[in-house]
């Protein structure tokens, strides 16, 4: 049905057009280019700490760039509960891969060896793979090019004497630097509007 | 003449379309508050491409007449005034697609 269509594209649109402010393009650049660049001095596991650390910024940015420019709006339960699926599937990745190699570490030497082998691949490939995901249910196409990124230069950690955390780095600086222009832009083309003053004085 | 160009149920149908919801600007307004929970004035601003004293009288408007609703409620600890379409302005934007999709159909190609 042609209208039903048209609505789902308003929709869409206008959950894409709160996610062309850069914000999640430069915490996952920022996340994957501070674990990288701690690796050598930190658990490997524990780069996961950085998520903690940065998103609160997330959050903190929304808030001061994105809502005073673009509005808020609450999407409906449908779009929150794709939000949530994704969510889940990359804690399910994420835990699969943890009990695999856990398993794997203590019953299956084979099967630990094999894995040990292709952990970059493993690794680039699951992030990849929760991009993608994501894309697929946001329509946010850049995520696309940034799953290709990560893939690249897991990949190349894996066939190459490149090490792992320069793939961390190197992607990392590249989402990093996308989010940047994606911010730049969004800056320029949504200047704070009347009403967020009128807001700010609303919120003292 | 073609027997559905003269189909009096279809124009009989585009005369029971809510000429309140029909207005383009009005309709762009309730078209976008169908898609989400609620919003505020600005994400409405930038969504329609209306000005601010359109969109401001258009609301009124649909306020008036019921289909829209005003609250005042903290986001993030933030206080925000949301509107949001109500059950009756839902239930007439659905009558609405569907009276003109009825409409349509009757007038043919």
């Amino acid at each position: 049905m042609s209208e039903s269509l048209d609505l789902k594209k308003l929709e869409k649109k206008a959950f894409v057009s709160y996610h062309q402010d850069g914000l999640v393009d430069l915490f996952l650049g920022a996340l994957l280019l501070a674990w990288g660049l701690t690796m050598e001095t930190m658990l490997k596991g524990m780069g996961g700490v950085w998520f903690v650390v940065l998103f609160p910024f997330l959050l903190l940015a929304r808030r001061r760039l994105t809502y005073p420019r673009l509005g808020y709006a609450q999407f409906t339960r449908e779009r929150r509960n794709r939000r949530r699926l994704v969510a889940l599937f990359t804690a399910t990745a994420l835990l699969g891969l943890m009990v695999a190699f856990l398993w794997s570490n203590q019953s299956v030497p084979g099967l630990r060896d094999w894995l040990h082998r292709y952990i970059e691949i493993f690794f680039g490939g699951l992030i990849a793979a929760v991009l993608l995901f994501k894309a697929g249910i946001s329509g946010i196409r850049r995520l696309y090019l940034y799953a290709a990124v990560i893939l690249i230069s897991f990949a190349a950690a894996q066939w190459s004497p490149f090490r792992i955390q320069y793939s961390f780095i190197v992607s990392g600086a590249v989402i990093l630097a996308g989010g940047a222009v994606v911010l730049a832009r969004f800056l320029r083309r949504y200047p704070v509007r009347q009403e967020e003053i009128v807001h700010a004085e609303e919120e003292e | 003449m073609p027997k559905k160009r003269s189909d009096p149920a279809g124009l009989r149908s585009l005369e029971e379309i809510d000429r309140l919801i029909h207005e383009p600007a009005r309709l762009n307004i309730v078209a976008h508050l169908s898609v989400v929970d609620c919003a505020d004035f600005l994400f409405l601003l930038r969504q329609t491409g209306l000005t601010k004293g359109n969109l401001s009288s258009h609301l009124s408007r649909l306020e008036g007449a019921g289909y829209v609703a005003v609250e005042k409620k903290f986001v993030e600890k933030v206080p925000r005034t949301l509107l949001r379409l109500t059950d009756r302005g839902r239930e007439a934007f659905r009558s609405y697609r569907r009276g003109m999709q009825k409409a349509l159909a009757g007038l043919g190609e």
